[in-house]
């Protein structure tokens, strides 16, 4: 029993110090910027894989070298990353840092492929470290005790320099209160580079040192991420303490998990995290001060020069346009643009569903495809077991969605900003880990070759059973389907815009606006958050079962957070807050994806290449362009007389604003 | 007065966005002084001491400190010609010791060999002495006031922007405070003082300006704006 826990012991630290390394540096690089970086795991397995080309010439007695001239690079790269990408956003909210480091992330790891080979590679090692000691009856290998020990004096080496430096003071000062430390007369701006890069080093040597112990692969940092995260939030974000606590807690706890209850390896870490954000939501050592307001969300028409009755004329085009995509099918073009268009279009309504929550209240959702993949597996067990009716099991995915989206708000609404988007991130990923280890849900293969039926009641017909012609063309199964998807698209688009124009949606806009002078009204915004996200979480159910009925399957990949970033991406790409942007969005996401597939297998290196610039150069999304090139062309005015109003100068007789309110506005223009 | 005041406001309009707060206000400050702003909520105080100090650009008007422009310095910058903010609400770093927040100053500013050290500092301060080790968080409003004048002593300042140094705090602790900025004056640190406590003004101020609606409307000695019972009454609201 003891030799038992001695040797649960060495192998849970090993993981947790690698945990502490880089969830250090990630919980840092919040606090001081409120950056969430999302390519953190891409550094860290640049670091394995810069020390892998550093021992080749070498062999594994240049283990050492590497291990520290890697993380020099990697963090020299960090350097550089902060000061041309991350920096032109500060001030922003942290949701532009996620799409900018999502975009890093796709640019970062398909590097990885283009300079590597794809498969897993085995790191070698010098051989004083190959061999294993016997302490009592446990046998540990050396390499273990020597993650351990290194990793430990490295975290001291951290916090000791975070304590007892000059920089560690102003970083520290900096995470409390940035403007403050400008005011003293010292310049952060600078330190910020430091603070990226050092992040970015840890994280290389954390990298190069689990490259050691199990393998190097290129989806190594998209296993971590999500880890390191849950530690981040877990301990508290900003707080380096916690990323300590948490990382030696959470590796010990996976090692426990793994040895004693295999069925929650994978769930567990969230169910944790869930646990402690419900009795702590600023996590175990975290404190409400990291949560300062930072820059609004820049959402919403910005005052397009078309008028209302344009657009709608050019909305009633485009789904006039959209209607006739399936006559071509066939002839003009391959059936394909329909398959195409009918992924635009669940994508598209998915896309618009977090929109309806993050571009009116400002929740960030990080985990929406939770919603999705249990729309899509609502449909394929109803299909199984309750009843072959499409409109059945597409009712089933709708209220369950709505259901499961009430109870996850009630218990993760009550904290808000990056630990909203983190705790919705939670949920999905313990969904994630459920689907693949339950019966039920086929576990990881999913569920497939479902078939259903358009009708009640066992009277209906197969899609593919019937055809209308209209002309010479007939219109049969996919093409079909195609209408039906674009009809619950284009209701779902007047459901949720009548809703913002009914006195609930005012309420929503006021609540992003400015949630505080909402409550102060009187408005109990929880509530009206709460309801919100009960209505995006049925709307991504129906976009998820959509997509099960036309696929004939449901698999664990529809939950993967890649989704949820990339549904996110889609609704700022197109422009957040406006509704019909996110639906571009969607058509821009596939419509490049598609394009450059065809030119390249590097197209997400050129994808995520655009994602960076974009959200550099346009953040106010595509549906802002227009607005903004106004300006510029001579002869045209700012916006049509029937336009959304814009908010006016206010008329106040009393001209300086109310500075409880208004301090940690400008405060948080950073 | 002379012709080239140390700090000096020139016909500067400033805001929020949209909404401008200041409209061509004016104003100077002579080296060695103390000069005070009235005025009520809402009337630009604040808004002033933000412009000067570079945290909101003037979107018309200049700044001159020392003969130079400081109108398009950002806070950092300010700060670094010897101009140190006082904020209103403190702003101490809450997780810091109290002697980490002045050490954290020292690093700042135009701190030198000539500045105060961050042991002076605390030799004149006594209850911050007796509190170095704590956590700003676990200071009293009036010990965070003094923490925070006594950071700005610490960068080294030549000018001290104090804004509403007494709100919220006890009556005899007002005192303190009011003895602490008289020692900085002392000390030859020129200090720009916010108050809505009139009184506070006439007693520490060689000289007032009232503010209403974003611009000066008055300027005067303590005792000539202490005897102007009109400008009082019409402006506050109070008698005194």
């Amino acid at each position: 029993m003891a030799s038992e826990l001695l040797q649960l012991l060495v192998d849970g630290l090993t993981i947790g110090v690698v945990y502490v390394l880089l969830a250090a540096g990630l919980s840092v690089i919040f606090g001081v910027m409120n950056v969430i970086n999302f390519a953190h795991g891409e550094l860290f397995a640049l670091g394995a894989y810069f020390a892998l080309a550093l021992i080749a010439p070498f062999g594994g007695s240049a283990f050492f070298v590497a291990l520290f001239v890697a993380p020099l690079l990697v963090g020299i790269i960090g350097v550089g990353i902060e000061r041309f990408t991350v920096r032109p956003l500060y001030g922003r909210n942290p949701l532009y840092h996620i799409l900018l480091t999502f975009g890093l992330v796709l640019v970062i790891n398909d590097l990885i492929y283009l300079i590597w080979e794809p498969g897993s590679v085995t790191l070698p090692l010098p051989e004083m470290l190959s061999g294993s000691i016997a302490v009592l009856d446990v046998t540990a290998s050396v390499y273990n005790l020597f993650i351990i020990v290194l990793g430990a004096l490295m975290a001291i080496a951290v916090w000791a320099m975070f304590e007892f430096t000059k920089y560690g003071l102003i970083v520290r000062a900096g995470a409390q209160d940035r403007q403050m430390v400008r005011n003293l007369g010292i310049d952060i701006d600078r330190y910020y580079s430091l603070v990226f890069g050092m992040g970015a080093a840890l994280a290389a040597f954390a990298g190069i040192i689990l490259g050691g112990y199990q393998t190097v692969n290129p989806t190594m940092g998209m296993s971590v991420i999500i880890p390191a995260f849950v530690i981040v939030v877990l301990g508290g974000l900003g707080s380096f303490r916690g990323a300590v606590v948490g990382g030696l807690f959470v590796g010990l706890v996976q090692t426990a998990l793994r040895m004693y209850a295999p069925i929650f390896e994978g769930t567990g870490i969230f169910l944790l995290m869930i646990g402690v954000l419900l009795v702590r939501p600023h996590g175990l050592f975290g404190t409400d001060a990291a949560e300062e307001h930072t820059g609004d969300l820049l959402s919403g028409p910005r005052g397009g020069f078309l008028d209302s009755q344009t657009r709608t004329r050019l909305g009633l085009a485009m789904v006039g346009l959209l209607a006739l995509v399936p006559l071509g099918a066939g002839t003009l073009y391959s059936t394909y643009a329909v398959t195409l268009v009918i992924e635009i279009i669940i994508w598209g309504l998915f896309a618009l569903s977090l929109d309806f929550v993050m571009g009116y209240t400002g929740l960030v959702s990080l985990g929406h495809a939770l919603f999705y993949g249990l729309g899509a597996y609502t449909v394929a067990l109803g299909l199984s077991h309750v009843s072959q009716s499409a409109f059945v099991v597409i009712g089933l995915a709708i209220v369950l969605s709505a259901v499961i989206a009430w109870g996850i708000g009630f218990l993760s609404i009550r904290v808000s900003g990056v630990y909203f988007a983190m705790i919705t991130l939670g949920f999905a990923e313990l969904f994630y880990n459920m689907l693949g280890q339950l019966d039920i849900t086929g576990g990881s293969d999913g569920l497939f070759g479902l078939s259903t039926y358009y009708g009640l009641a066992g009277i209906g017909v197969e899609l593919d059973e019937i055809a209308v012609f209209l002309g010479p063309v007939a219109i049969t199964g996919q093409s079909l389907f195609y209408y039906i998807a674009l009809s619950a698209l284009v209701a779902s688009f007047l459901l949720t815009r009548r809703m913002l124009n009914s006195p609930f949606g005012a309420v929503l806009k006021s609540i992003r606006e400015n949630e505080q002078r909402a409550t102060f009204i009187g408005y109990e915004t929880t509530v009206y958050k709460r309801r919100a996200f009960v209505v995006s979480g049925a709307l991504a159910g129906l976009a998820g079962g959509l997509f099960t009925l036309n696929a004939g399957y449901a698999t664990p990949s529809l939950v993967d957070w890649l989704n949820s970033g990339e549904v996110i991406v889609m609704v700022i790409l197109g422009g957040m807050g406006t509704l019909y942007g996110p639906i571009i969005g969607s058509g821009i996401f596939f419509g490049l994806e598609e394009l450059l597939t065809g030119f390249t297998d590097r197209w997400r290196l050129v994808l995520g290449t655009i994602f960076v610039l974009f959200v550099i150069l346009l953040p106010g999304g595509l549906v802002s362009l227009p607005s903004r090139l106004a300006p510029a062309l001579p002869g045209t005015p700012g916006r049509g007389p029937n336009s959304e109003p814009e908010p006016k100068p206010e008329s106040n007789p009393d001209p300086e604003p109310a500075t409880d309110v208004d301090d940690a506005h400008t405060r948080g223009d950073d | 007065m002379s012709a080239d005041p140390l700090l000096s406001v020139d016909s500067v309009d400033a805001g929020y966005g949209d909404t401008q707060v200041l409209c061509d206000l004016s104003l100077s400050v002579e080296a060695g002084e103390i000069v005070s702003l009235v005025g009520r909520n809402g009337a630009g105080k604040t808004t002033t001491l933000r412009t000067i100090m570079g945290i909101l650009q003037p979107t018309s008007g200049h700044v001159t400190y020392d003969g130079t422009d400081i109108s398009a310095l950002d806070a950092t910058e300010t700060a670094q010609q010897g101009l140190a903010l006082v904020p209103e609400e403190r702003r101490i770093f809450p997780d810091l010791t109290v002697t980490e927040n002045l050490e954290l100053a020292a690093h700042g500013g135009t701190a030198d060999g000539d500045s105060l050290s961050v042991a002076e500092v605390l030799e004149m301060f006594e209850n911050l002495r007796e509190r170095a080790g704590n956590a700003g968080s676990s200071l009293s409003g009036g010990e965070q006031q003094m923490l925070a004048i006594a950071r700005a002593l610490v960068s080294g300042a030549d000018v001290v922007l104090l804004d509403e140094p007494t709100e919220g705090l006890a009556p005899y602790i007002v005192r303190d405070v009011m003895d602490i900025v008289a020692a900085l004056n002392d000390r030859g640190i020129t200090v720009l003082l916010v108050e809505q406590n009139v009184q506070v003004c006439l007693e520490l101020a060689d000289r007032n300006y009232l503010v209403d609606q974003g611009q000066i409307v008055y300027e005067g000695t303590a005792a000539e704006l202490g005897a102007n019972e009109d400008v009082l009454d019409r402006y506050l609201g109070v008698t005194v």
